[in-house]
C-alpha cells in the first residue's frame, strides 16, 4: 500500500476533534488529511512515484519519504503539569501609561524566536495600540511576573494567551472609562480595534490613547485609577499543532550520498500571529531536524570513550548543507486559546528527521530495507548497497 | 586555546626571511596562516618565532613559460582557482584551489603553505602529483628543484628542511586535459577522497595517463594500475570505468579512517571518484 494512502485511510478525521486518544490525550483540533493532501500536491505526489518508478528501472535511487505528525504543546493545565509543585501556567503584566503608549512583561524568555514581536502584535491586535508602541520586558526576574519560562513550544500557548487575557482585562477597565467619558451605558458601546465608540453614533468614540490619559486624569469616581492588568494564563488544554512533510531524496550509487532533491513541509499551528517569524521557526527547525537524521552523532569506542574530539568530527549542519525547503500551511484554529493559536517552535524538529529517514529507506526498499539508523551517513549507506550488490 | 608565546618578524624579501630563518633556529614561516595558526593555538606546534612572508610580493603570482607554469609559492588558492592561465593549462589544479574550504580560506590561503603543510587530506598535492610538478625550493646552499615524488614523504612531512623556503611551484602546461573531483568532509570541506588524473589523447587513443588519490592515505597514491590499464586505449567510459576499478588496490594497506569515513569505505569510493575525474579529463583531453 502506498505509504500516502496508508495515512491517509488512517488518520482520525477532521469530524472526530476534539479527539480522546486511548492515552487520555484530548486533541483540541485537527485536519490531517488537509495538511498531508496539502503537501502532496504541492510536490507533485503522483508524478513524483512515476519518476522514481522508472528510475528504480534503470537502477537509479530515488525515496520520497511522509511524515505525518502531531505534536503535544503548551504545558500546560495545572491539574496535570508542575515542576515540583510550581503550577505551569504563564504570565502577563500590562501597563498602560498616561501617554497611551504601553509595557508588558512575561514570564518567559525569548532565545531567538522573536517573543518581542509576537507578543506587541497580540496586545496590538487586543488593544489597538500600535505594536511599535508596546515595549514588551523579558527575562528579569526581578521585574517579570512569575512564569515557566520557554521551552517545549509553550510561549505562545501560554504566554501568548496570558497576553490576551490580560489586555481583554485592560480592555474592560477602559469601556468602564470610556462609558463615562461618553455618558452612555457600557451596553451601548462597541469596540474597533483602538476605540469604543456609540453604537447607532460611531461618531462619538473615545480612542485607547483618550481613555489612557482619562485612567489618569479622569477616571470614574469610585474607580481607581490607572490602566493595568495582570493574568496568570492556566491553558485549559494543550494545543496539538500537527503537519505533514514530504521529502524526495537522490541517492548517489557510488558513494552512499544522500542528496535531499525537495523538501515540502505543510504546518498547521492554528491561528498565526506572526507568518514571518513562523516560517523562521519551521526553517531552523528544518535544518536542526536534518541534523540527526543525515549527520550529527556523538560516537564512542568500545571503552566508552567518545571518539569524536571536536565540531570537525559532531556535523553541524550549515547553509552549505542547507536544502531550500518549501513551506506552506493549512490552518485549523485550537478551539481553547485565546486567539486560537498553537505552538510552533519544535514541530520541524519532530517531522523532519522521520520525513529524510523514511525517504532513505524508500530509496532502498527495494531491496529489502526497512530501517535505517540515523544519522544516515554516506559510509551505512554504502554498505547497504555493498550488502545488496546495488553498489557501482 | 591561545597560542604559546612567540617573537613575530616580518621578511620583506626572501634574503630576509633567509637571514631571520638563520637568526632564530625552529623558528616557523607563515604565509596565509590557515594552517599554521590553528597548530599554534592547539598548542602542536609551539615555535620560539614565527617568521611571516605572506607580503613578499616576488613569491606571488603566476607566469607561464617554456610549456610550464610557475606558480609563486604565495600565491592564494582563490588566484589560482581563477587564473585563465592555471585553468587552460592545469585545469584540475584551479579545479582543486576552488573546492578548498570556503571563500576566507581560499582567500588566505597559499599554495605554498599548502604544500609545504601536506595534510593528507590536503587538495593540492593529489593534483600536483597528478600533474608531475616540481617545487623550487631555496636553501642555505641554493637552489634546488624537487619533483613532487620525493617532495610529499609522508604524513605532514616534506622534502624541505628547516632552513628552507619554498618559493614557487612548476606544473607542466600540458596539451592534454586534466580533471579533480573529491568528496567534500562535510565540516571541514577537506578531502575524505580526492581523485586528480591528467589524460593525454592522440588519434583517438590514450598517450598518456597519471592518476593520483588523497585523502586516503598519508601522501595521495599515484594509481599505477589505473594508468597501465589506460595506456593506448580508446577512452570510451566502459574502458574509463574498469581501469578506475583497480583504483582500490593502488592504495596499499594503510588506509586513513576516522568517525565519519573508515579506511574500508574511502578504499570502495576511490575507484568511484577515479572513474569520475577520468571522464572528466577525458572530455577536456578531446
Ligand atoms: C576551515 C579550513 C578549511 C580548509 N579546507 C581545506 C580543503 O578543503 N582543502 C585543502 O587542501 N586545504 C584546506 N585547508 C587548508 C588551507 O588550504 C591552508 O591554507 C593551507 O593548507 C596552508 O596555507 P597557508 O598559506 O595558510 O599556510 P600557513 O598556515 O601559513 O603555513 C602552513 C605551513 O607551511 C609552512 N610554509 C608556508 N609557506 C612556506 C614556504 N613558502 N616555504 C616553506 N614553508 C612554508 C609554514 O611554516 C607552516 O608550517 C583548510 C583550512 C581551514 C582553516
Amino acid at each position: 500500500m502506498d505509504p500516502a494512502d496508508l495515512r491517509l485511510k488512517n488518520f482520525i478525521p477532521a469530524d472526530k476533534f476534539p479527539y480522546k486518544s486511548v492515552l487520555g490525550w484530548e486533541y483540541d483540533s485537527g485536519n490531517y488529511q488537509a495538511a498531508l493532501e496539502k503537501a502532496m500536491d504541492r510536490i507533485g505526489y503522483a508524478e513524483l512515484r512515476k519518476e522514481q518508478a522508472e528510475k528504480r528501472e534503470r537502477g537509479e535511487l530515488m525515496g520520497i519519504g511522509i511524515s505525518s505528525f502531531t505534536e503535544i504543546v503548551g504545558a500546560g493545565p495545572s491539574r496535570h503539569f508542575d515542576i515540583l509543585g510550581l503550577k505551569m501556567f504563564d504570565s502577563c503584566e500590562i501597563r498602560v501609561h498616561p501617554t497611551g503608549k504601553a509595557t508588558a512583561r512575561f514570564g518567559t524568555k525569548s532565545q531567538g524566536q522573536g517573543h518581542e514581536t509576537t507578543y506587541a502584535q497580540i496586545l496590538a491586535e487586543e488593544l489597538g495600540i500600535p505594536a511599535a508602541h508596546i515595549q514588551i520586558e523579558e527575562g528579569d526576574t526581578d521585574t517579570a511576573p512569575y512564569g515557566l519560562g520557554t521551552y517545549a513550544s509553550r510561549s505562545t500557548p501560554t504566554a501568548g494567551a496570558a497576553g490576551a487575557m490580560a489586555a481583554r482585562k485592560v480592555r474592560d477597565k477602559a469601556k468602564k472609562i470610556a462609558a463615562y467619558l461618553l455618558e452612555v451605558s457600557e451596553d451601548d458601546l462597541e469596540w474597533t480595534p483602538g476605540a469604543f465608540s456609540v453604537k447607532g453614533a460611531p461618531q462619538k468614540s473615545k480612542t485607547i490613547q483618550d481613555i489612557a490619559f482619562a485612567a489618569y486624569t479622569n477616571h470614574p469616581p469610585g474607580m481607581e485609577g490607572g490602566l493595568e492588568a495582570v493574568s496568570y494564563y492556566d491553558p485549559p488544554n494543550l494545543t496539538f499543532p500537527f503537519g505533514s512533510y514530504i521529502c524526495v531524496v537522490d541517492i548517489d550509487r557510488g558513494t552512499g550520498k544522500v542528496k535531499i532533491r525537495r523538501f515540502v513541509a505543510v504546518d498547521d499551528c492554528g491561528n498565526i500571529i506572526n507568518p514571518m517569524i513562523v516560517d523562521g521557526q519551521i526553517h531552523g527547525g528544518l535544518t536542526m531536524g536534518m541534523a540527526p537524521a543525515l549527520l550529527e552523532e556523538i560516537s564512542y569506542d568500545e571503552n566508552g570513550n567518545i571518539s569524536g574530539g571536536s565540531f570537525m568530527d559532531y556535523l553541524v549542519p550549515t547553509a552549505m548543507e542547507t536544502p531550500r525547503w518549501e513551506t506552506d500551511k493549512t490552518v485549523t484554529p485550537s478551539p481553547h486559546h485565546p486567539l486560537g493559536a498553537k505552538g510552533v517552535g519544535e514541530s520541524a524538529t519532530v517531522g523532519a528527521p522521520p520525513a529524510i529517514a523514511n525517504a532513505v529507506v524508500d530509496a532502498l526498499a527495494h531491496l529489502g530495507v526497512r530501517h535505517i539508523d540515523i544519522p544516515i551517513t554516506p559510509e551505512k549507506v554504502w554498505k547497504i548497497l555493498r550488502d545488496a550488490g546495488a553498489g557501482l | 586555546m591561545f597560542a604559546a608565546n612567540f617573537e613575530y618578524h616580518r621578511a620583506g624579501s626572501v634574503a630576509e626571511a633567509r637571514q631571520l630563518l638563520a637568526a632564530h633556529p625552529g623558528a616557523k614561516l607563515l604565509a596565509g596562516g590557515h594552517s599554521l595558526i590553528p597548530l599554534l593555538k592547539l598548542r602542536l606546534a609551539a615555535p620560539e618565532a614565527v617568521i611571516d612572508i605572506g607580503r613578499i610580493g616576488e613569491l606571488r603570482g603566476i607566469s607561464n613559460g617554456g610549456g610550464a607554469l610557475r606558480i609563486g609559492a604565495l600565491t592564494t588558492h582563490a588566484e589560482i582557482a581563477s587564473s585563465d592561465a592555471v585553468k587552460s593549462g592545469a585545469a584540475a589544479l584551479a579545479e582543486a584551489a576552488g573546492l578548498i574550504g570556503d571563500p576566507a580560506v581560499r582567500n588566505r590561503g597559499t599554495i605554498g603553505g599548502n604544500v609545504a603543510h601536506a595534510d593528507p587530506a590536503s587538495d593540492l598535492p593529489t593534483v600536483l602529483i597528478a600533474l608531475d610538478a616540481t617545487f623550487t625550493v631555496n636553501s642555505p646552499d641554493g637552489e634546488r628543484s624537487v619533483s613532487a615524488a620525493d617532495f610529499f614523504q609522508g604524513m605532514m612531512a616534506t622534502a624541505l628542511g628547516e632552513h628552507d623556503i619554498l618559493t614557487a611551484v612548476n606544473v607542466p602546461a600540458g596539451g592534454g586535459g586534466s580533471a579533480y573531483v573529491k568528496f567534500s568532509h562535510p565540516a571541514s570541506r577537506y578531502a575524505v577522497v580526492g581523485a586528480a588524473a591528467s589524460l593525454t589523447v592522440a588519434g583517438g587513443t590514450c598517450t598518456s595517463a597519471s592518476v593520483a588519490v588523497g585523502g586516503a592515505t598519508a601522501v595521495p597514491a599515484r594509481c599505477a594500475s589505473v594508468e597501465a590499464a589506460l595506456a593506448g586505449q580508446a577512452l570510451s567510459a566502459d574502458v574509463i570505468a574498469a581501469a578506475a576499478a583497480a583504483a582500490g588496490g593502488d592504495l596499499g594497506d594503510d588506509l586513513l579512517g576516522d568517525v565519519f569515513a573508515s579506511g574500508d569505505y574511502r578504499r570502495a569510493v576511490t575507484p568511484v571518484y577515479v572513474q569520475r575525474a577520468l571522464a572528466a579529463a577525458a572530455e577536456r583531453a578531446g
